[in-house]
């Protein structure tokens, strides 16, 4: 099938909307050119009133919507109204904008109504104006972390010829499910297919998932901040017991050095006591880690709960930390005066 | 236990200064002392007069301030900490007043303590411990720890342990000092015997009992050797 027009691709849309509403369990079903936290093209608007030129223009995200998006996405229109059938090719060309366009574009004034200029100069080089028909409450678009932008949205019917072009002639699917969504995936590869077998639909997923992977990075940073949290936890304990140790041994350390022990003597005892408290710790550790590991394995990729190299790299990093810590004390311990042996108190 | 080497100890004009607070103190002031291989030193003088100092670079614990000491023919007053700690593991056998045994480890391990600083090989650790318990009788005890023996039971466990390792000399800091009568003269006994089989001991004691012990007495008096004793009349 060819989709050499906007008419074409238009079209192809529209055939898969209506057959993805058609499955059975799908409440309703919409198709919009970027998902939340999928981010999107962004425009340059001008509203009604600003010289046109760049310096007026607000940089915002646009998205390409059937009419059931917004009810779909339960995303609730806080003014005026969406996208009907009306909102055709040849109709009043019409816009909804987000919250945040709203108080940029019209700051203290109602928007509905008032018009906007973007997308592509009209006919004759004038300004494009849209009338602003709806606002939206605000979406975040690229990231639950970032604060939301200016958006627009625009009825995909009446989506400017270039725009195709800007979104790669690519439109997510959004379905909302009357119960599981899992077992939605198959019928909804099939009515795409339906419309064009050549028509690759790809990265299914649900928007949990899709919350769950943009919380991935920062629960990443988290993880990373707790475990180095708890090597320098570790490492002050293991510190903290070793110093406190040798200070407690100082009369048998030095008796030890006047019966014969050197430095290295002293050193290798400290440090093997470290070690031995680390041991202990390791296994208490290890037992425990294993026996949690269920707990982690939905923050794991690609690696089992209980892998066993990444399980003897940690063994080893603690081991590391717990020797470095009982360090200290240990040279502190040799530099003992082996004439506290001799002193009775 | 005794060498050929004559005299076996020779300190000749050792000072001991401690720097405290721009406060120099003189513990040791130019001190001659030799000590023959197989005599029985006892080392008396009133608190404070240097007795423990002159003891701790006899043992090697500490060096002089200045002059020379001479152990066994070698010069041993400028070796680093590390040539000390194996010249004590070799040739040094220390008996201290309170002890000194090693609470977490019991008899056998205690007594060996010196032997493993030689890096002595196991089989002959435990042949030379058996034979020092066995010298000072407590063979019986062997497996168990300090805290489980009476007062004259540690410090002879403290014997074996100073002659396991057949030292060239004995320095027993007050070793009577915390025990009873009856254990305290127990312990002379012991270090009276291995004086007869060839020891070179040197004792620190107050206890004007168990001076007649040793063959020779040396007195300490502000930080000198002095040449007679009150202490000196009254044993004699």
């Amino acid at each position: 099938m060819a989709y050499e027009t906007p008419g074409q691709v238009t079209r192809a849309f529209e055939r898969i909307q209506a057959g993805i509403t058609a499955v059975p369990g799908v409440a309703s079903g919409a198709l919009v050119s970027a998902a939340p936290l999928e981010g999107g093209g962004s425009n340059g608007l001008v509203p009604e009133g600003r010289p046109i030129d760049i310096s007026s223009s607000i940089n915002s995200l646009m998205r390409l919507v059937t009419p059931d998006y917004f009810a779909t996405m339960r995303i609730e229109l806080v003014r005026g109204r969406g996208f009907g059938p009306d909102d055709r090719q040849g109709a009043p060309l019409v816009m909804v904008i987000n919250e945040t366009l709203a108080r940029e574009a019209f700051p203290g004034q109602d928007p509905i109504g008032k018009r906007i200029a973007c997308c592509e100069p009209g006919p004759d080089g004038s300004p494009n104006w849209k009338e602003v028909v709806g606002v939206a409450r605000d979406v975040r678009a690229t990231g639950l972390e970032e604060e939301p932008v200016p958006e627009f949205y625009l009825p995909m019917v009446q989506a400017p010829g270039a725009a195709w072009s800007w979104t790669d002639r690519t439109m997510t699917v959004v379905a909302r499910a009357q119960g599981d969504a899992i077992p939605l995936m198959a019928p909804l590869r099939r009515a795409v297919a339906e419309v064009d077998p050549a028509l690759p639909l790809y990265n299914l997923g649900t928007m949990q998932g899709r919350l769950m992977d943009s919380l991935a990075q920062s629960r990443f940073s988290t993880m990373l901040l707790t475990l180095f949290g708890a090597l320098a936890l570790a490492a002050v304990g293991v510190y903290g017991v070793i110093s406190y140790g040798v200070a407690q041994r100082t009369q048998e350390i030095g008796i030890r050095m006047a019966l014969g022990a050197c430095h290295a003597d002293v050193l290798a005892m400290v440090v093997r006591h470290g070690a031995g408290l680390a041991g202990i710790g390791l296994v208490i550790g290890l037992a425990g880690a294993l026996a949690l590991s269920r707990l982690v394995s939905s923050l794991l990729f690609r690696v089992s709960p209980t892998d066993p190299p990444t399980f003897a790299a940690g063994m080893v990093v603690l081991t590391a930390v717990a020797v470095l810590a009982a360090a200290i004390p240990a040279r502190r311990a040799a530099r003992t005066d082996p004439m506290v042996a001799l002193r009775n108190d | 236990m005794a060498l050929a080497i004559d005299p076996l100890i020779r300190l000749e004009g050792v000072s001991k200064i401690f720097h405290t607070e721009e406060v120099e103190t003189h513990a040791l002031s130019g001190v001659d002392l030799e000590i023959r291989a197989g005599e029985f030193v006892a080392i008396g003088g009133p608190s404070g007069c240097g007795k423990t100092t002159l003891l701790s670079i006899l043992g090697l614990l500490d060096s002089p301030s200045e002059g020379s000491y001479v152990l066994a023919g070698e010069p041993v007053a400028t070796l680093s900490a590390a040539q000390r700690a194996r010249v004590r593991s070799r040739a040094i056998g220390f008996i201290f007043q309170a002890f000194n045994l090693i609470g977490d480890l019991d008899v056998f391990q205690n007594v060996e303590l010196p032997l493993r600083y030689r890096g002595m090989a196991a089989a002959e650790r435990r042949a030379l411990v058996h034979e020092a318990l066995g010298r000072v009788g407590l063979l019986h005890r062997i497996r168990h720890y300090p805290s489980q023996l009476s007062g004259g039971q540690q410090q002879r466990v403290a014997v074996a342990r100073a002659v396991v390792g057949k030292p060239l000399v004995l320095l027993a800091d007050e070793p009577t000092g915390n025990l009873d009568s009856r254990n305290g003269a127990q312990v002379m006994e012991l270090l009276g015997e291995l004086h007869d089989d060839g020891a070179t001991i040197a004792i620190v004691t107050h206890d004007a009992r168990y001076l007649s012990r040793a063959g020779r007495h040396v007195f300490l008096f502000d930080g000198r050797v002095v040449p007679h004793s009150p202490l000196d009349r009254e044993v004699a």
